[in-house]
């Protein structure tokens, strides 16, 4: 990072991040920030995709799959993560939003943002 | 489509069909004839634009060659059309069949690019014939550059480059890594198959390498100095033309292959300039004079 100190941006009131959704918004001029409310914790990611730049929080939040081998040759799938991981609409890649990696290519995260919460304030610092 | 194209960079678009991307599956050609003739009036009539740089291809129906060979003659001259397309998505016989060469003629002599373009379907015939595989990530892995190197093959080994010597031919949405695998390959078989193939004057990869290669969906390695690479293992600066593919699932945004680490000029190279000249274009987007 640049060593700059991080400076807090407002990016709504908390009553627009219900429980179990998230929203898009604008930071400055250029940045575009995917806010998260993933059962009462706030999270910030940008809305960016480090695949091809495509828009990443405007993706659908859901859980994901897991699978394990069983003992009939096929696998035991599990449902996992639930309402915490977001699929880029453009390519589909998927991303763990409380830790920002990437689950197909756990090298590539995406950076949190953190969150800060002042009364009804929601403040984001970058 | 003229501002999503240019919300992604691209200055002009070539047009390619999207159903009709499966025209060769067809079973009844009388109709799939009509099709191709009704998509390419709509084609020049509601899509082509040169002054919005949206041009054009046209469809070459495989069922009726001599019919096809008609239509890239009513089209040859056309600023809104710069290339024929032939749908390559279950093709039976393989395009090296002598069946077609009336609509290879018909390219050579409208100095037109024969373009291959394919699309995910299951035949009984190879290379469509993937039925066996359980998840998309196999079956689309592997129907796009199976499709276009059995096809391509199929052309080199049936003599069409010899045929027509003017032909330009155009591989797409393949992908670029399997270009030097299929040279290599075919130019290791000649070594000793020379005698089934003595039409070739030259070894099948100086055929395969005056065609032309779009990137479309670019392979993403983690180090993609590997892509610099392969793009010189195949002398491809001058025959690799960037395809976004948008607006299908697999798009590209010209970002990933501008990622590629290449010199500035042969990035002007594929991102523009061999295209202008694959498809005899003018920056404007407006055709040359032959």
């Amino acid at each position: 990072m640049t060593g700059r100190d991080r400076v807090e941006h407002r990016v709504g009131g908390i009553d627009e991040f219900p429980a179990g959704t998230h929203k898009v918004g604008k930071v400055g001029r250029l940045r575009e920030i995917g806010g998260f409310n993933i059962g009462g914790t706030l999270y910030a990611l940008p809305n960016l995709c480090p695949h091809q730049t495509g828009p990443l929080c405007q993706g659908r939040v859901t859980g994901s799959i897991e699978a394990a081998a069983n003992d009939r040759g096929t696998w035991a799938f599990e449902w996992v993560m639930q309402g915490e991981v977001i699929t880029c609409p453009w390519h589909q890649l998927e991303f763990h939003v409380p830790t920002g990696r990437c689950l197909a290519f756990p090298h590539l995260k995406v950076r949190s943002y953190e969150v800060v919460v002042d009364g009804s304030d929601v403040r984001v610092r970058i | 489509m003229r501002s999503e194209l240019s919300a992604i960079k691209v200055d002009i678009g070539i047009l390619f069909p999207d159903h009709l991307l499966k025209l060769a599956l067809h079973q009844n050609p009388d109709y799939a004839l009509a099709l191709s003739r009704a998509y390419n009036a709509w084609l020049v009539e509601q899509w082509c634009d040169p002054s919005k740089g949206l041009l054009g291809v046209i469809i070459a129906c495989p069922q009726e060659p001599e019919e096809a060979a008609r239509e890239i003659e009513k089209y040859a001259n056309d600023p809104r059309i710069v290339g024929v397309y032939l749908p390559t998505a279950g093709i039976h016989p393989l395009w090296g069949d002598r069946r077609y060469h009336p609509i290879f003629r018909a390219c050579e002599e409208a100095g037109l690019p024969a373009i291959l373009h394919s699309v995910t379907v299951i035949t009984q015939n190879f290379p469509y014939n993937l039925g066996d595989f359980d998840t998309g990530l196999a079956v689309h892995g592997l129907a796009h550059p199976l499709a276009i190197m059995a096809n391509l093959t199929s052309m080199v080994t049936s003599g069409i480059p010899v045929r027509f010597p003017n032909l330009t031919v155009v591989a797409t949405e393949a992908g670029i890594t399997w270009v030097p695998f299929l040279m290599n390959r075919l130019d290791k078989e000649y070594v000793e198959r020379r005698k089934e193939v003595p039409f070739l004057k030259e070894r099948p990869s100086c055929y395969l390498k005056r065609w032309y290669y779009s990137t479309q969906p670019i392979e993403e390695p983690a180090d993609l100095h590997q892509m610099a690479l392969i793009i010189q293992a195949f002398d491809g600066e001058d025959n690799i033309v960037f395809a976004s593919d948008w607006p299908h699932h697999d798009f590209d945004h010209p970002m990933k292959v501008d990622q590629i680490p290449l010199t500035p000029q042969v990035r002007r190279k594929i991102m523009g300039e061999n295209a202008l000249r694959l498809f005899k274009i003018d920056r404007t987007g407006k055709r040359l004079e032959q």
